[in-house]
């Protein structure tokens, strides 16, 4: 799995409805746990649920405090951290964000620290999402 | 020498067969275990639980060293919720 190749996720289907998540490395405690993501190119920030950093325990809270809005108007607070990232076969340093109001039971990926690393294809009538290594 | 090349990164194909996984199985895993975790290793599920804490500790007592793939399953509803 060569760097600059395309990496090819299909969307993931729950209830009918399909949608861009994919798996994810992340660098926390020393460990790689896989995590899921959802892929949300309206989305500045990569944000992970604080309930993944605490049960790794990985503190969060030391991270750079900014205030995000979401959806419904309302600023939620997300710590930024550098760490190491892992898309299909490339790994950088991306921007992530952690917070326990994201309001959704799910993982975003984000477009800050994280897109520009990649061309990214979103293919709905294939049903498949490419990010390829930006060289 | 080896487990720091060990720490650089996941083997791609290790992470890429968990995305395979949860392509196949997230529809089935929503039915039966909505907002649960769940923990995957080697193409099993391997751990249903409340938190991410408590299915790492389920696949570490099943004698898995390696950090499983967790995940909370989400329903068609919390996908909704993204605009």
């Amino acid at each position: 799995m060569l760097p600059w190749r395309p990496t090819v996720f299909p969307y993931k289907i729950v209830g009918g409805r399909w949608s861009p998540m994919i798996s994810v490395g992340l660098w926390l405690q020393g460990r790689w746990p896989p995590i899921e993501f959802y892929v949300d190119s309206g989305a500045a920030y990569t944000i992970v649920r604080a309930k993944v950093a605490e049960d790794v325990g990985f503190d969060y809270r030391k991270g750079r405090k900014v205030f995000v809005q979401v959806g419904d108007g309302v600023l939620i607070p997300v710590f930024l951290h550098d760490l190491p990232v892992q898309i299909g076969g490339r790994r950088f340093t991306g921007v992530i964000g952690f917070s326990a109001k994201i309001g959704v039971p799910f993982n975003l990926l984000g477009r800050l620290g994280v897109f520009e690393h990649f061309r990214i294809c979103f293919r709905e009538k294939r049903r498949v999402v490419s990010f390829q290594g930006e060289i | 020498m080896r487990a720091r090349a060990k720490a650089e990164m996941m083997d791609p194909k290790v992470l890429m067969a968990y995305d395979r996984w949860v392509a196949r199985n997230l529809d089935e895993m929503a039915r039966k275990y909505p907002h649960k975790v769940i923990a995957v290793y080697q193409n099993k599920l391997v751990a249903v639980g409340d938190s991410y804490k408590e299915v790492y500790a389920a696949a570490r007592a099943q004698g898995i060293k390696e950090c499983p793939f967790a995940m909370e399953v989400p329903t068609a509803e919390d996908l909704e919720a993204v605009l």
